[in-house]
């Protein structure tokens, strides 16, 4: 996983708790990079695990609910980052198929060995569409956080269900968004 | 200090040290990358040059097969042309021959029919008008008259004589054409081309010595070489006519000069025969060595001339022959022939 999104978790955590307690979980968590991370550097997804295990105990909160918080986060990161690409005629649609096309590229010119979560899509009527997410790691929640934080960005009434055919060896949960 | 402030702090010094550690990480990253980056480079500047090289290569090969193909089509162009000219003299010799034994005959037997007729005359003249032959002698003097016999008398031997040339004219043509279609059979003798130069000189300086100056710049050392002698001597001798042809064109008065250098380059021998005369156009420089191909007045060149000067060079020797040439300095021909490694440095 990509230095980026731990910068990015811890930044988050930064904003919640005080420092005190983001010290403490981050040494008690006892990761392997002793938590020290570069946006450019790759760490194993393990320690993300690790990082929202604990989270999720010391403050109560389930995983699957801090990760899908983490994925709304996400979305506002890549919004502020990638602004440009972004006009006021957008939907949920457009914008995840853009975050998908250009974040991936962009990631892939500087990393061509990175393991990137797949989206492929299909419209199954007019207003359906389904999402198939493909990861060699288990963060469906992050991808369904992002995707409702998204529809709430664009202000759109979309219904979104979620069926997770598998978590391991690869997580492929499938999304269908459909147009209230 | 409160335990909490004291906790604060702490957090603080440890998030410092975690961000300079990842700053330390992000550099070394960054160095690794920039390290990859310049090898990547190094590599597509290298790829480039080879790319640029391959294409010059490319441009090359492409630049000789192009002359490799205009010079098997010329050679094949002629060859045919070679076998043409060989069946064409073939035909035209034999009622050539006759033609001219004839007009010989002709010649020879006008004499005696001329002192015939001279002989009848000086007979009538003796024969009295007014006897018994007056009207025989009437009708002789009539007939006479009709024939106007005295212009024939004039005209015939020169009418033969023009005839004679004529029929050589043609012969000639018919052994340069012959020449050109079977070359080169015979064995090759070891021979000094200096020698065979110079006696080219001296054969043609008739056709020379009116419009040019003529120098030799021959090398001494120059190799033997194993040749047709008779043939080179032919090849000399149609490039000092030719030379002097150009030269008499543009009127050079004393100013004409033909240049003959030999010497040796490498493994083999080069010939340099160089005149300032009106030199060779543009367009017709691809034509020059094509058989029967001749910008001289009709009678005056055969079109043999350079054809046969090729296919001796590079038929029957192995040689070269190109040229240069300008309407301001005129024409060098250039001739390579092959030196036999035997014969190196014994001339």
């Amino acid at each position: 996983m990509k230095g980026v999104v731990y910068s990015e978790f811890l930044e988050m955590l930064e904003g919640s708790f005080d420092p005190v307690f983001v010290e403490n979980l981050i040494e008690e968590a006892d990761l392997p990079s002793g938590g020290i991370y570069t946006s450019v550097g790759t760490y194993d997804w393990r320690e993300m695990v690790q990082l929202v295990s604990l989270l999720s105990e010391k403050s109560g909160t389930l995983v699957a609910d801090l990760i899908k918080s983490f994925g709304g986060y996400l979305l506002h990161v890549f919004v502020r980052s990638h602004g440009q690409m972004f006009t006021r005629d957008d939907n949920t649609y457009t914008v995840l198929e853009r975050l998908n096309d250009r974040i991936h590229v962009d990631v892939k010119k500087l990393y061509p060995d990175a393991e990137l979560p797949t989206f492929a899509h299909r419209w199954l009527a007019e207003g359906q569409l389904e999402l198939t997410y493909r990861s060699p790691r288990p963060f469906a929640d992050l991808a369904e956080g992002l995707i409702r934080e998204c529809i709430k960005y664009v202000g759109e009434d979309i219904a979104v269900t979620r069926r997770d055919i598998s978590v391991e060896p690869e997580a492929h949960t499938v999304f269908v968004l459909t147009q209230q | 200090m409160t335990s909490d402030s004291q906790q604060i702090i702490e957090a603080y010094r440890k998030r410092v040290a975690r961000e300079k550690a990842a700053r330390a990480a992000a550099e070394r990253l960054l160095e690794e990358k920039t390290k990859e980056l310049y090898a990547a480079q190094l590599r597509e500047q290298g790829k480039t040059e080879e790319a640029l090289r391959s294409r010059e290569e490319l441009a090359n090969s492409l630049q000789e097969l192009r002359e490799t193909q205009s010079a098997l089509l010329q050679a094949s162009k002629m060859e045919a042309l070679g076998t043409l000219a060989g069946g064409i003299a073939h035909e035209i010799n034999t009622p050539i021959q006759f033609i001219s034994d004839n007009l010989s005959f002709l010649g020879d037997s006008f004499d005696d029919l001329k002192s015939l007729v001279e002989t009848y005359e000086s007979v009538i003249e003796a024969v009295p008008s007014n006897g018994q032959l007056s009207e025989p002698l009437q009708k002789l003097a009539a007939a006479k008259a009709s024939l106007d016999i005295s212009f024939i008398l004039d005209e015939f031997p020169q009418a033969i004589e023009q005839s004679v040339d004529g029929v050589a004219r043609v012969s000639k043509i018919v052994r340069a054409m012959k020449s050109y279609a079977h070359g080169g059979t015979e064995e090759k003798t070891i021979s000094d081309i200096n020698a065979t130069i110079k006696s080219a000189v001296t054969l043609s300086q008739n056709e020379w010595k009116h419009v040019a100056q003529l120098e030799l710049h021959l090398a001494p050392d120059l190799p033997v070489i194993p040749c047709h002698a008779a043939e080179l001597n032919q090849v000399v001798l149609n490039l000092l006519i030719n030379a002097a042809h150009a030269i008499g064109e543009c009127n050079k008065g004393q100013d004409g000069r033909i240049e003959i250098v030999t010497f040796q380059t490498g493994d083999m021998v080069q010939i340099e025969i160089r005149d300032n005369g009106s030199g060779i156009p543009d367009e017709i420089r691809n034509r020059i060595f094509e058989p029967f191909f001749s910008t001289k007045e009709v009678g005056v060149g055969s079109g043999q001339g350079l054809a046969i000067v090729h296919k001796i060079i590079t038929e029957n020797h192995g040689g070269s022959v190109d040229f240069t040439s300008s309407p301001d300095t005129g024409t060098c021909f250039t001739i390579l022939l092959p030196v036999s490694d035997v014969f190196v440095g014994v001339g």
